[in-house]
């Protein structure tokens, strides 16, 4: 299907509102990103999510978006409370994939001189790939309440510090039901929590390469003094995978797919009693992922702790990148709450938002940007601007450009890890197909995705980090 | 005859019960596949498949389970139906499925 696109001003492309979609298209992209975006049917995603019942202002895609199904990855759709619908499709398998920044007055050289000892504990610690069981295996009954508390119920039981969830989005708690979870989500989850999964999810040892705003780095706690960061991505494991699946079965069974462009589009008005089971599963399932990261911050902390001695390693924020949200947005001049779905898009709220951490609100919110294996990641920061023009929201990574399968013909493990040696990093991963499925060849380049970010002004740099050791799936 | 609202979409998805029933059936089986291998079990093949009339299927598979002989890709999230195919071709079934990982 051929998508009429123009470009209305620089870094901004409009979908003109046409047939059966409510609001226009808007991509977020450079010419350069541009041309890659048009190769896939990231634009015929933008325009069909416009056409779903409620949505408001534009329908939505960031400098990292690609296709993905039914909602394009990178894409953002805020729906009307009252007349709009929800989409699990809207807001991925994986819910609440997101990323925690650490902090730490660990020095570079300290680390350096420790590094395969260190990254290999931290293979060890952090179960990696399919088929493993996590490090901690709880009973229905605790797993429930879990899901009721996210990253509070693990601090709680001695994983962590108040300063965890504190620094966490949402303070790590969503307002949750696990009654409305499945027996099946629920066993898939049981034996997964303090594990990190395959595909892109990782765990990352940063060193600080540039500091683009000296003045937020220093609110974020980043100084020039080299110290390490780490960053943990990953998201609900098998849980929300399979929230997500039982309820695209569900809201099918209610409403038929009949009149969609495309099944995966599949929702349910967001006042229906379906669509409110969704919202308490989903946020449910986004409390595992919370309470997941932070079992896998207590693992690490612990283990640095056994290596390197006495230093603090400190949550500096964890921001999720797939989830639907509840947020006051001002439209046509006035505030009105809508449902904001956001599918690998990160939220971008700018000062002054009282969902923030209290140290935040004068800078406004850490958006945490991590690129491929081996490339640089970023530390951004929220803004008014993003809150005007994109439902405060901004890109959440580089953005695949290449197939897995197309990776593993032009790619092999030996050239990857010896041009990460080159530059130091230590990779360990469980898979050799993962390793390849993610060198940094089949990304888009991160370096791109928020140069345009920031000269939109919907996530503006403060920080750029590189790697010093990975673990993967 | 009158119809509320909710029954005629019933109705509605009953009427198309071949289309949905054989991709539905598809994705619950290979979901049940997913789920296996989310408990550590890897599959080889499946050696017995029975379908009726489109709407329950029994299978039996084989494998074996994960350990550290296995250098598994990946996790599976979920099985999706963006671009699922089900084609009847000379007698024989042609299916493209794409899944989450």
């Amino acid at each position: 299907m051929m998508v009429d696109v123009k470009k209305v001003a620089e870094n901004i492309w409009e979908i003109p509102k046409t047939g059966k979609m409510n609001v226009p298209g808007r991509i977020f992209a450079s010419d350069k990103l541009m041309e890659k975006i048009k190769m896939d049917k990231t634009m015929e995603q933008v325009k069909n999510v416009a056409c779903l019942q409620g949505i408001q202002g534009y329908s939505i895609a960031c400098p990292d978006c690609h296709q993905g199904y039914g909602f394009s990855i990178g894409g953002v759709a805020a729906f009307d409370v009252n007349e709009g619908i929800i989409s699990p499709g809207g807001v991925g398998y994986d819910i609440n994939c997101s990323v925690r920044m650490l902090k730490t007055n660990i020095p570079v050289d300290v680390f350096m001189k420790k590094q395969k000892e260190a990254v290999d504990a931290l293979f060890r610690v952090v179960p990696t790939g399919a088929g493993k069981r996590g490090a901690m295996t709880l009973e229905k009954e605790e797993l429930m309440d879990l899901m009721g508390k996210g990253a509070r119920w693990m601090v709680n039981k001695g994983y962590g510090t108040k300063d965890d969830y504190i620094y966490t989005e949402s303070e790590g708690k969503l307002d949750g039901d696990p009654s409305e979870v499945s027996e099946l989500a629920l066993r898939r989850g049981m034996p997964q929590l303090g594990s990190l999964g395959s595909g892109n999810h990782f765990v990352e040892v940063q060193a600080v390469d540039k500091i683009f705003d000296p003045k937020v780095s220093k609110v974020f706690g980043i100084s020039n003094d080299n110290f390490i960061t780490l960053m943990i991505h990953c998201g609900s494991r098998g849980m929300g995978h399979q929230v997500a699946s039982d309820f695209i079965r569900s809201m099918e069974k209610k409403y038929g797919f009949a009149n969609l462009p495309d099944r995966e589009l599949i929702n349910a008005p967001i006042t229906s009693q379906i669509g409110q089971k969704y919202v308490k599963a989903m946020n449910a399932a986004a409390n595992f992922a919370f309470a997941n990261k932070q079992l896998i911050t207590h693992n690490i902390r612990e283990e640095f702790g056994k290596i390197f001695g006495d230093y603090d390693v400190g949550v500096l924020y964890d921001i999720c990148h797939n989830i639907a949200k509840f947020e006051k947005h001002k439209i046509d001049g006035s505030v009105k709450e809508v449902c904001v779905h956001r599918k690998g898009a990160t939220r971008s709220f700018g000062p002054g938002r009282k969902e923030l951490p209290e140290k935040y609100q004068g800078v406004g919110q850490p958006v945490l940007i991590p690129g491929s294996m081996g490339t640089s990641s970023y530390l951004l920061v929220g803004t008014e601007k993003a809150e005007e023009v994109s439902f405060a929201s901004t890109a959440h990574g580089a953005g695949r450009v290449m197939s897995r399968n197309q990776a593993m013909r032009d790619f092999n493990k030996a050239d990857i890890v010896k041009d990460l040696e080159a530059k130091k990093v230590y990779l360990r991963g469980a898979s050799k197909r993962g390793i390849v499925e993610e060198s940094p060849g089949v990304y888009k380049d991160v370096d791109e995705v928020v140069r345009v970010s920031d000269a939109l002004g919907i996530g503006n740099l403060v920080v750029k980090v590189k790697p010093l050791g990975v673990i993967k799936g | 005859m009158q119809f509320s609202w909710d029954e005629i979409s019933e109705m509605l998805y009953r009427g198309v019960v071949w289309i949905v029933g054989v991709k539905s059936l598809l994705y619950d089986f290979l979901e049940q596949l997913v789920v296996l291998l989310n408990e550590g079990f890897l599959l080889h093949h499946v050696s017995m498949i029975k379908i009726e009339k489109e709407t329950s299927l029994k299978a039996t598979v084989v494998g074996d389970m994960i350990d550290e002989k296995y250098d598994v890709n990946s996790e599976v999230k979920a099985i999706t139906y963006h671009d699922m195919e089900v084609k009847k071709l000379k007698g024989k079934y042609m299916i493209q499925v794409i899944v989450d990982i």
